[in-house]
């Protein structure tokens, strides 16, 4: 390992004590591509501590400063998982918080992928090669890619509830769904009311502020936009049944595991809906088919068209080490380039795996892009992020340095093929 | 408390056989005192059970019984620390706080024997279970017809840490019951609570075993809140507890390993557990991984890996005898060949981390246990 | 007049498909660039097709009447070849009769589905040639089918060559549970052996009665009969193996005891261990679906190309594979981009999906290179096709357009594993 590897591990280790002097790291002469306000060729970004602290052509150097050499790489915000399956925590029940494990080799893999954050769900066990992922014991969160230290690891708790019961659920299942919303939103009135009288000096003498306990709460911080739901709606029918709801109750929301998207781009649209698009999810509309149906590869491009934000995933969201490269989160800015295939241009889909997703994980103020005073979460890049001979060359999380390709065994052995 | 238990108890406290009364005096002996230093020929008086003197150029008292042990090698009994001798196999019936493993020990265990003559001389037992297990207890075998002696009976807590929200919850609020409790009539805190103000205090030591370094890191997380009391805590750690070498070391952590190797990740790469450890300003002690006579015999031969690998000899050495004696509490009376201490002994065939060296005599409270009486 | 009329007709007959109007007997493609998996690679060349086979490549002159399609931008290369392909029929379950080990007489042939969707996404994925073999259940699945993904409405307009090659599979699948040979390997080794013993002497009867039929006609086994074509060295045998150890035995037993045609196929699992003697023999190895190996056979944290290791070992007879539907078909050209991503030279990999499996499958007298005389199986690429981002805008099978993005883009991709 890398000294400064090392001195990474180490310090956010040690127990805080006293009050650190602000450590400076600088990324110099790279193309920084912000993905928010453009590309700076041959620019320079600098973190102090665990943000990002300046952007510029040229920055003047705090003394002491470690400088990194940039030039000739591509220096990006790190890559976000949508989704990840087994990735940095241990299969427990309960919260995410509890179930983190900074030394997982996944998150040490996920890292050689320029992955930084990433959307994890607890598990309930069970799914497999050929069996799809059994729906998630609890809200999902978004966890970040620091080994070596549960400081920093949790970026959100809960991120996002599952209304898979919507789509697959029997009738009485779906009729809670329903039922829960409506007096979420009753609750919800409740609060503003409150509120209302409150700031008009109207309030009943001990009059407390009402709160929702148990499952309701999360459904009306959905509604209050703090949270966002995932809804898994594949085909036509489930897109249709997943819009009605959301319009109805115009809540955030992802669609999941969408392979007929393309098919209504404009009503997706003017729900204001996200997805998650697997542009290598493969689906052969039936033969008789009165209308498109099936997958497409240029379902992104068509979304995009209309105005449809989304993330991109792979074919296996795991970090795989199985044998067969290119179909998991190991290269997950390399489905960029399969969107592009299917005609997406290359600003989205950078931003799908990025900004979008960040959006997506409700944690966009903090990641996603580079500016200054988010989270140094930085990867630097030998070549085009959606060049298939591409590798990442350095990976920060939090301003730490936990990746080098030149010191990690697991590519040092592959040279740069330009 | 069973019936062979109070037994057991009663003759240990009975008066002290004839034996005792003699002086016995090792002679020519190599002594590794492990406390002060080695001694490359010397003398060791042994009377009352205790060591009475150690030193190159030590007088014979007269009347002493004389035993020229040339060519042997003397070396502290091993203070085993994470052991299940005499313990039944199974899930326990109940665990908490006030659970005693002595309650559970059958003295009279086919097991205890053999373990004495393989060098342990004195062992701390596990209450089983998971979570708040229960509070263990520290012995000194004796080999013979007579069951061990009970040093100390409330030795120590035992935590053996899960992965989840709900073991760390029932760990945090557990706490933060005795926290309340803080400044109240100890008669009043109930039996659960009270162990668990006692280790808040500092007053009693807790074992704490973790499968995961991860499962240490949430640890610390719930323990962090109690900043402002004094717990003492020593960690079972596993074999890659290496990842996280950094924090045991700011922490000054008091660690107990199994003495093995770790392999890095995807490869053969040994990377040596304790050294990393101990590097990083981490405590050490060594615990055997198995109670049975093959397991203990080992310990010596896996020391002698790790100090080939990379482990100061003088670590290695300490780690099976003063550091988890200083760990338990109990480095006044065991640990190490000096003055003052009980005289518990291995002597063997030569350098005790030579692979041909072989064990020839323990002696438990200056009792032979090995070869016999 | 008449044989104006003869002449006007036959010349009616033969026009190819490509336009409606004047009928030209030869079609020119200009392209960007022109990848020939032969000698040279060509800027701004010239592919002249006629009655279906290859008429010249080059910077050579278009003769007048001919019909030009004008690919500027555009990569031109022959049409994609995969040894290793399940999904041309009916579905996995037709393609493992797992009651025997040895089953020489069954075939993928009457499982082709001509029709089937898999084919069409393999087609407009730019593969235009796939050895449809059974499965690994069994120790020989049988043989399998060498055929066009496009081009034909029925198997036999297909079928390229038919047997492809025996299908063998030797070890880490065919293990059975008990009640036949084939537990371990010693059972599935002692298996294959007899079966090659009991076919060489049937091939040896044989041709011995064919060059002087007198006595009695020996018996005709329809279980041997293909294999006899093994030893005519007509078709190879295609080898599922694994590690190290697998490796050496498939080379021991099928190259230096019975001296037959083989491919080393897979050979994942730390089998890049054996390369060196593969290259000994101077054997085609077939890499996939596994690009790489880490985890399970190599012990120093290194994540290894697997073709990038045999190439390194001096294997040159190197292709890869789908193994589809593990990785769908039509991403065989990204298994090409992924090899070489992991180290394997850009130009070793475009052969290893055209020429070297032409070759390895005996076939390469008729496809996987563009030169003078070869079947006209050419893709066309909206740029470099390692590129994951570019992508065919036609196949051409036997000289006629089997693929038209211009006709509408065939939109799905991907799926697998």
């Amino acid at each position: 390992m890398s000294a400064l590897l090392i001195l990474s591990v180490l310090l956010a280790q040690a127990a805080p004590k006293e009050e650190k002097k602000p450590v400076y790291t600088a990324l110099v002469g790279g193309d920084v591509h912000t993905v928010t306000q453009g590309v700076l060729k041959g620019g320079t970004i600098v973190f102090k501590d665990d943000k990002i602290f300046k952007i510029g052509p040229a920055v003047d150097l705090p003394e002491g400063t470690v400088k990194i050499s940039a030039a000739g790489k591509r220096v990006l915000p790190g890559f976000i998982a949508a989704l990840a399956r087994n990735l940095g925590t241990s299969p427990a029940p309960g919260k995410i918080a509890d179930a983190l494990d900074p030394f997982s080799e996944s998150i040490k893999l996920a890292l050689a992928g320029g992955i930084t954050s990433a959307y994890v769900e607890p598990s309930s066990g069970g799914g497999g090669v050929f069996g799809g992922a059994p729906p998630p014991a609890g809200p999902g969160a978004v966890i970040k890619m620091s080994y070596g230290t549960l400081d920093g690891m949790l970026l959100a708790e809960p991120s996002g509830i599952s209304l898979a019961a919507w789509i697959s659920g029997s009738p009485s299942e779906r009729y809670e769904v329903r039922e829960t919303l409506t007096k979420a939103r009753a609750a919800l009135e409740k609060e503003h009311d409150y509120e209302k009288r409150r700031t008009e000096n109207k309030l009943k003498p001990d009059e407390k502020p009402p709160r929702a306990g148990g499952p309701l709460e999360n459904y009306v911080k959905l509604l209050k936009g703090e949270l966002i739901a995932r809804i898994p709606a594949a085909h036509a029918e489930d897109l249709r049944r997943a819009l009605d709801l959301i319009n109805e109750f115009r809540f955030k929301a992802v669609l999941t595991d969408v392979v007929e998207g393309w098919t209504m781009a404009e009503e997706i649209g003017r729900a204001r809906a996200y997805c998650l698009v697997e542009p290598r999810g493969k689906e052969h509309a039936p033969r008789n088919s009165a209308h498109p149906a099936g997958s497409s590869i240029e379902q992104a491009a068509i979304l995009r068209k209309s105005g449809v934000k989304f993330a991109l995933l792979p074919p296996n969201a795991t970090v795989g080490t199985g044998g067969t490269a290119g179909r998991d989160l190991l290269t997950l800015f390399l489905e960029g380039a399969f969107a592009i295939r299917g005609g997406l241009d290359e600003v989205t889909a950078l931003e799908s795996i990025t900004i979008t997703a960040a959006e997506i994980c409700g944690v966009e103020s903090r990641v996603g892009s580079l500016e200054e005073g988010k989270d140094a979460d930085v990867v630097v890049l030998d070549g085009d992020p959606f060049d298939y001979r591409t590798f990442v060359d350095l990976t920060f999380v939090n301003g730490r340095l936990l990746y080098e390709k030149s010191k990690s065994p697991y590519y040092s052995h592959l040279k740069s093929p330009r | 408390m069973s019936a062979a238990l109070l037994l057991v108890l009663a003759l240990s406290q009975a008066a002290p056989a004839a034996d005792d009364d003699e002086c016995v005096v090792l002679t020519n002996v190599c002594i590794l005192t492990v406390g002060k230093g080695d001694i490359e020929t010397g003398t060791i008086v042994i009377h009352g059970g205790k060591i009475v003197a150690v030193g190159a150029d030590v007088p014979v008292p007269a009347g002493a019984r004389v035993l020229d042990r040339k060519g042997m090698t003397a070396f502290p009994g091993l203070v085993h620390a994470l052991s299940r001798l005499g313990m039944p196999e199974g899930p326990p019936d109940a665990t908490g706080a006030s659970q005693l493993a002595l309650d559970d020990l059958n003295p009279l265990s086919d097991a205890l024997g053999p373990a004495a003559r393989c060098g342990v001389t004195t062992f701390a037992i596990q209450p089983s279970g998971v979570g708040i297990a229960g509070r263990g207890a520290i012995l000194k075998s004796s080999g013979g017809a007579r069951g061990p002696q009970v040093v100390e009976k409330s030795a120590f807590l035992r935590i053996v840490l899960q992965t989840g929200t709900a073991p760390k919850d029932a760990l945090r609020q557990a706490l933060e019951g005795a926290r309340k409790a803080f400044d109240a009539d100890r008669k009043k805190v109930d039996e659960k609570t009270l162990p668990l103000l006692l280790f808040l205090k500092g007053e009693l030591p807790a074992i704490v075993e973790a499968g995961t370094p991860a499962e240490l890191l949430h640890f610390w997380q719930v323990l962090d809140a109690f900043s402002d009391c004094s717990p003492r805590v020593v960690i079972a750690a596993p074999l890659d507890a290496y990842k996280v070498a950094g924090a045991l070391g700011s922490r000054k952590s008091r660690v107990i390993l199994r003495p093995y190797l770790a392999l890095a990740p995807f490869t053969r790469e040994r990377i040596n557990n304790a050294a990393e450890l101990e590097r990083a300003g981490a405590q050490v002690a060594f615990a055997p991984i198995s109670d049975s006579p093959e397991g203990l015999q080992g310990i010596f031969f896996r020391m002698g890996e790790l100090v080939k690998y990379g482990l100061s000899r003088e670590t290695a050495l300490r780690g099976l005898t003063l550091s988890p004696a200083e760990m338990l509490g109990i480095d006044k009376r065991v640990g190490s060949i000096e003055a003052g201490k009980d005289a518990d002994l291995i002597l063997f065939s030569g350098d005790p981390l030579s692979p041909q060296a072989r064990i020839r005599e323990v002696y438990i409270d200056g009792r032979p246990v090995l070869p016999g009486e | 007049m008449r044989i104006l009329a003869t002449l006007l007709l036959v010349g009616a007959l033969l026009s190819p498909l490509f336009s409606q109007q004047a009928p030209s007997r030869v079609v020119a493609i200009r392209a960007g660039k022109i990848f020939t998996a032969a000698e040279k690679t060509y800027d701004n060349g010239v592919i002249l097709i006629e009655d279906g086979k290859i008429k010249a490549v080059g910077d050579v002159e278009i003769p007048a009447g001919a019909e030009v399609l004008e690919f500027p931008t555009a990569w031109a290369t022959p049409g994609l070849v995969d040894l290793h392909c399940h999904i041309a029929g009916t579905g996995l379950r037709d393609i493992n009769e797992m009651v025997h080990p040895i089953n020489p007489e069954l075939s993928t042939r009457p499982t082709i589905d001509p029709d089937s969707d898999y084919l069409k996404d393999a087609l407009a994925g730019g593969v235009t040639t796939v050895l449809y073999i059974p499965g690994s259940g069994t120790n020989i699945s049988g043989f399998g089918t060498l055929m066009h993904t496009g081009g034909g409405r029925t198997i036999d307009e297909l079928i390229v060559r038919f047997p492809g090659a025996m299908k063998v599979a030797q070890a880490w699948n065919p293990e059975r549970m008990g009640g036949d040979l084939g537990m371990s390997r010693m059972g599935m080794w002692w298996a294959l052996r007899e079966v090659l013993e009991e076919a060489r002497a049937y091939h040896e009867t044989w041709t011995a009665y064919e060059k002087e039929p007198k006595g009695t006609r020996p018996a005709k086994r329809e279980d041997l009969e293909l294999m006899r074509g093994l030893f005519q060295r007509k078709w190879p045998v295609i080898i599922h193996t694994a590690d190290a150890r697998d490796v050496m035995a498939t080379v021991r037993i099928f190259h230096d005891e019975f001296k037959l045609p083989c491919i080393v196929s897979h050979g994942e699992f730390g089998g890049y261990k054996a390369a060196a003697e593969i290259a000994k023999r101077n054997l085609p190895a077939n890499i996939g679906p596994r690009t790489y190996d880490w985890t399970l056979m190599v012990q120093d944290g290194h994540c290894y190309g697997i073709a990038a290791k045999y190439l390194e070992a001096g294997v040159k007879k190197l292709s890869i594979n789908t193994d589809s539907p593990v990785v769908p078909e039509e991403e065989l050209i990204v298994q090409a981009a992924m090899s070489v991503r992991l180290g394997l030279p850009e130009e070793v990999a475009l052969r290893a999906v055209t020429i070297e499996p032409a070759r390895a499958a005996l076939i390469d007298q008729r496809l996987g290179s563009l030169e003078p005389g070869k079947d006209a199986d050419i893709v066309i690429w909206t740029g470099n096709p390692l590129d994951v981002r570019n992508r065919p805008l036609m196949s051409i099978i036997g000289g006629k357009i089997a693929y038209d993005e211009r006709k509408g883009r065939r939109v799905t991709f991907g799926g697998g594993w």
